[in-house]
Order: structure tokens, then sequence, then C-alpha cells
């Protein structure tokens, strides 16, 4: 089924977003490796083996773009594809980007002794006094259905993420996050605090001859394990899936850039 | 599986509530193999239709084991092997395997096929070819919907239905696996540890038939690299 969205609200969408976009502070910074860590204050959700700092980053932009405006938005759309952005290098993200490919590491979890995933299960009923007068509501299928909602949790004390990126508007941006992962809104993945430090090299794509990232087939000279994975923001999105490495697997990577300056 | 269940399993095979279940079982196929001209099992691959093959082939190994493939968008190519070697290592000779050009026509937007497909055609084709029975491995304890079935004695199709584990536990299940060192699929011990034992299941992997269940969200996690097709 297709969304319907009026052109009077892509019009007040992308008005929203002009004007958004100028308040972004893209200072003059110069991209450094970097390491950022997140100490958490409850177990982490996940609905996918790991979580996308550039996603992340791309969802603060955008809040910061929209302000209030960000939670009117049609959900299921990409916000670029709705506002005739997509495909635009916007250039505010603090993340570098080499080729479109952002330098930013997938999730490591530090799962300590504890090792291993576990179920968590909420039950999402209808409440009958939310419809007062209606005589027969049917719970086992249409809108008011029952649902059993299940979540894979980790017991993580922190989230480590390698990034090449600007230093103060990452922290600026990071320091808006107070939960991350799955289902925060229930208390998971709660942030108590996290920390930016400046590295010697840059681990956002590759560290010890190993995938950091979802990375395409295209900038890979070869390749040992390749699965369809979303390798750009939004990760949600059918049209972000390419047949990429795997996220820890061995791979050579192409000279990308000159800034990448050696060859892999 | 990790030894300590495996042990556990063992442990209740020697139960005696379940040897009586095991016996009871027994008596119900011999019933339905001296009394009915042609059945046939409905094998999904799963574990209970896999305790049910074995103790029907071992009286009757010419018996029609039917299994219904859910098409490469809900079954990994790879469960889908591992469900044919394990037909052929519980010793079905007489296996037949149907599907629905649908599911690689609509991949993952391929709602109930089954339904119409295996229920609306080829159920009256096999009552048609002469099937009177068949042999289904559905349990009471699994859900209300299917306690009820069992207890009003509803077949979904015009060919009458037996459930010989409709008593069964999953401990009981797993202590026939276990005790007969019966092959099961790999996905269980993948899944058993984390959502435990007795809620795993053989069901098709990123359906959204079941995204009322919550199945999906684990899916992702466990099955991540079968969720992009």
């Amino acid at each position: 089924m297709g969304i319907m969205i009026d052109e009077e609200e892509v019009k007040y969408f992308r008005d929203s977003f002009d004007k958004g976009l100028f308040k972004i502070e893209n200072r003059q910074e110069k991209h450094v490796p970097l390491k950022v860590t997140f100490f958490l204050g409850s177990p982490i959700c996940i609905s996918h083996p790991w979580i996308h700092l550039d996603g992340l980053i791309s969802h603060l932009i955008i809040k910061e773009i929209l302000g209030s405006d960000y939670f009117l938005l049609p959900s299921k759309i990409s916000l670029m594809k709705l506002i005739g952005y997509e495909g635009k290098s916007l250039g505010v993200s603090p993340i570098k980007s080499t080729a479109g490919l952002s330098h930013a590491s997938i999730s490591i979890f530090d799962e300590g002794e504890k090792k291993s995933y576990r179920v968590e299960k909420m039950y999402k009923r209808f409440e009958d006094r939310w419809a007062v007068g209606r005589k027969k509501i049917s719970i086992a299928s249409g809108h008011y259905r029952s649902h059993i909602l299940q979540h894979i949790y980790l017991p993580s004390n922190k989230v480590v993420f390698y990034v090449c990126g600007k230093i103060n508007f990452l922290d600026k941006l990071l320091r808006k996050v107070i939960a991350i992962g799955d289902n925060t809104r229930v208390g998971w993945g709660k942030v108590q605090n996290f920390i930016i430090e400046e590295i010697n090299n840059d681990y956002s794509l590759i560290k010890g001859g190993k995938a950091m990232r979802p990375i395409p087939e295209r900038y890979l000279v070869e390749v040992f394990d390749k699965v369809l994975l979303a390798w750009k923001p939004p990760y949600w999105d059918a049209k972000s899936v390419e047949l990429c490495a795997v996220p820890g697997s061995p791979i050579l990577l192409k000279d990308l850039s000159n800034w990448y300056g050696r060859k892999i | 599986m990790e030894e300590k269940y495996k042990e556990a399993f063992r442990l209740h095979s020697l139960d005696i509530r379940y040897l009586r279940r095991l016996e009871e079982s027994k008596r119900i196929i011999a019933f339905v193999l001296k009394y009915y001209k042609k059945p046939y099992i409905a094998f999904s691959g799963g574990k209970d239709s896999t305790v049910l093959t074995h103790l029907i082939v071992a009286v009757n190994p010419e018996i029609m084991v039917f299994h219904w493939d859910y098409g490469c968008f809900y079954i990994l190519e790879k469960v889908q092997c591992e469900i044919m070697e394990n037909a052929s290592k519980l010793g079905v000779i007489n296996f037949r395997v149907e599907t629905s050009d649908l599911y690689n026509k609509l991949g993952r937007k391929a709602i109930n096929i089954l339904g119409r497909e295996m229920l609306g055609k080829v159920s009256p084709r096999l009552k048609r070819e002469g099937y009177d029975s068949v042999f289904v491995g559905l349990r009471k304890e699994e859900s209300l919907k299917r306690k009820r079935r069992i207890n009003m004695n509803r077949s979904l199709t015009k060919i009458k239905e037996f459930w010989p584990l409709s008593e069964w536990s999953w401990l009981d299940i797993w202590a026939y696996i276990v005790s007969n060192s019966l092959p099961y699929l790999s996905h269980y011990d993948l899944y058993g540890p984390i959502i435990g034992w007795d809620k795993v299941r053989m069901v098709t992997f990123f359906d959204s038939e079941f995204d009322f269940l919550g199945s999906s969200n684990i899916d992702g996690v466990l099955m991540w690299r079968f969720k992009n097709l």
C-alpha cells in the first residue's frame, strides 16, 4: 500500500528542513580518527547484531534540523526522498565520507563474562477503557490485535565505535543521546556517559585487515564473506541494501581517495 | 545442545508418564494404519513431525511423507537441505515435496499461500488420489487454538486428521529425540539456548504472518544474513 502524503505536507517539511539547515553549525574542523565509547546504565536491546554510528548521527542531525517537526514525519518513507533531496550531499555530517562511504564503524559490545543474548517479551493488549460504548472488539485480528513483542538484549557495559570525524561537532551531537539501541522508550540501552578519544589510526573502515562496517563489494579488491546488507543511512530502507563485506571478515580495500593514501 | 540438557531429556525419557504417552501414541498409530486404507504423514521438518515420522516409519516404512516447501524467501536453502537429509535419516522412502510458484513470484509478500494452495488445491488433489487420513504432529500444549481444534476433533480439510502427539509436552518431544538420537534442524541449537528449549519452533523466517508473535526481531539478530533477499 502506498503512503499518501499531501503536497502541502511535503512543502512544509521542505521549508522546515531548509530553514533548519542554516542552524547547523558545521565548523571548519579537521577530520581526525576517533574512538567513541558509550557507558551504559542498562542492557542494550537490539534487532540486528550491530548498531551503525553513521545511522545514529544522521538521526541526530535530522532531529537537530527539523526540531519538533521531526516527530510529525511520516513513517516508512525516507525524508530525503520525501523532500526531493535524495542523493544530494548536504555537507552537514561530522563524519568523513569517501566516495559515499562513511568512516564510521559498527558497534563493538563489551559483554564481559555474561557473553550471551537474552530475550525479553512484552505483551501489547487491547484495553477496553479506550473503547467506551463498543460491545465487541476482536483482539484476534485487525487494528486491536494482541501482539507479543519479543526482543533480544545484551548485558553490555559499554559500546565502542571507531569513527573519523569532527571531534567538537560529534561531541555536541552525542551529548543529546540519552539511550541507544532498540526499545529505548522502555529503558533499554540507557547512556550514562560517553567519551571521545583521539587515536593514531583510523579504524573506522578496516582494522587488522578486517572490515569494521558493511562495505559494498564495489569498494573492495577482494572479499571473503559477502551478504546483502544495508550500508548507508537510512538503514531500514531497502534501497540502502547492497552486496557487502560482512563486518569482521577479511577484506582488501580499494584505494578510495588521496587521503587514504596507501593501497591496502 | 548442551550436555546438561541432553542429560535432563534422557532422564525424562525414563518417566512413567512419558512412557504412557508414548504407548498411547503408538496405539493411535497402529489403529490408523489398520483401519485406514491410505494414510500419509504431514512432515514440516520440525521437532514434532520428526518424532511423529520416526514413530510411524518404524511401523510402516512405505507410508507417504508429505512436505510443503515454503520457498527460498521463507526457509533458508541450508535448512531446506537439512529437512531433506533428516527425512532420509529417519528412514523415509516415499517422500513427496510440493510447493507453489507464488513463493518465488511474490517473495516475502507471499501471504496465506499455505491456506490457498496447500489446503485449497493440493489437499483436495491428495483426497482424489485416495488418501483418506493424515498424521499431523499437533500438540495441545502449543496453543489454546490447537487445543480447541484437537478437543473438537476438527480437521482442516476433508482428509481426516490424527494427532498421535496431542498429549505430549515439549519435554516429551525432546526426550524422544535425545533418547533415540534423532536428527533435528541445526537452527534449534541457535534459537534454543536463547529463547528456551520449550519455546523453540520450526517456523518460516522473517514472515510477516508471524509478526504478532514478535519472531521477526529475533530473526533479525540470529538470522541477519538472511534478512535482505
